[in-house]
């Protein structure tokens, strides 16, 4: 057995604030090596996977993610997309990659405009990819939520393709597992709470799986996301 | 030189949470019988330039990049040269271009 660790680019935009957050719960795994990579940066230095943080990248202006998308990094983090890379966008970094168009749909205001920040229940609805393979299909896990633009929603054309495809990562759903409108704490299109790309080697989630990786910070179920990453990366 | 305005707003279809939630205050003000409130996005820009087609091509290539997301929003513009009025924000509509996004079918209010 080899030492390698997988290495975790952290992409830090003007308005980034989980950063810190991923990188700390990230260095909880002996086999992850997580580093920052500043916006303004051409070189992603041989990353594993690349992670578009939490926050408030170019405060939300005009719409969230949508300067950001622009970063000269971001070039950078598509061709590594398409060549197969491993991306993971948290939050603001779903809706960084919504509005870069490597994910589908878009994610407006919240039903009710109201700012969402509480523990979410999730159903796992995919298991087959490099993001959840440590979960079972139908598991229910607990992230929480904390955002004001977590309103997914694609045109009806694509929703269907996207249901077709399975391309559905996670659920808003109560704790037994239903997938209800009471259970949806933003008014997302079929409770959408996470998504795939079409190649299964993109997710992105508004939940943070960051935030409960470590049980004194009241969780641990985020653990098995970025464990599944690893696993992949290690054993493919 | 050419002053533009560029409306966006959500497209027919998508939900719009600001524009129900206006509609829902309005009636408190003693407003009733007011409907389908959407609210969007006003933006105006001065760009460089003689050929007022080539401007129009530049705007819309930015509407549909950056200052709109066609995904989710509709927009149109209309530019007329800069100078032709004072620099009030007055608007001109008759005299102006105006160009519309939507090539698409839009989808039908749904049930």
């Amino acid at each position: 057995m080899t030492s390698r660790r997988v290495r975790f680019g952290i992409v830090v935009f003007p308005g980034s604030n989980c950063e810190y957050d991923t990188h700390h719960a990230l260095s909880t795994f002996s086999e992850a090596e997580p580093y920052y990579l500043w916006h303004k940066d051409h070189d992603l230095r041989d990353p594993d996977c690349i992670v578009l943080p939490g926050g408030f990248s170019y405060g939300d202006y005009l719409r969230t993610g949508a300067i950001a998308r622009f970063s000269p990094i971001m070039r950078e983090v598509a061709a590594f997309a398409s060549d197969g890379g491993l991306v993971l966008g948290i939050c603001n970094g779903f809706q960084i990659l919504t509005e870069a168009h490597l994910l589908h749909g878009a994610l407006r205001r919240n039903r009710g405009l109201r700012f969402v920040c509480r523990a979410q229940h999730l159903r796992v609805e995919r298991t087959d990819t490099p993001f959840t393979r440590r979960l079972r299909v139908g598991q229910v896990i607990q992230i929480p939520v904390n955002h004001n633009e977590g309103n997914w929603t694609a045109g009806v054309d694509h929703l269907q393709h996207i249901e077709k495809e399975g391309l559905v990562a996670f659920r808003y759903c109560d704790p037994e597992g239903n997938v209800s409108d009471a259970a949806n704490p933003n008014g997302a299109v079929n409770n959408v709470a996470g998504l795939f790309s079409e190649g299964l080697n993109i997710l992105g989630m508004m939940p943070h799986p960051e935030r409960v990786c470590e049980a004194i910070l009241g969780g641990t179920d985020g653990r098995a996301i970025f464990q599944s990453i690893i696993d992949t990366v290690l054993e493919p | 030189m050419f002053r533009v305005s560029v409306y966006v707003s959500p497209k027919k279809g998508v939900a719009d949470p600001q524009g129900a939630a206006v509609e829902r205050a309005l009636p408190a003000l003693g407003h009733s019988g007011v409907r389908n409130i959407r609210v969007g996005r006003y933006i105006t820009l001065e760009v460089e330039g003689d050929d007022a087609e080539k401007v129009k091509a530049d705007v819309d290539d930015m509407c549909r990049r950056l200052l709109a997301n066609p995904i989710i929003e509709d927009y149109f513009f209309e530019i007329a040269p800069a100078g032709s009025e004072s620099s009030s924000a007055k608007r001109q509509p008759s005299s102006a271009v105006s160009e519309r996004s939507g090539a698409e079918p839009q989808p039908r209010e749904g049930t």
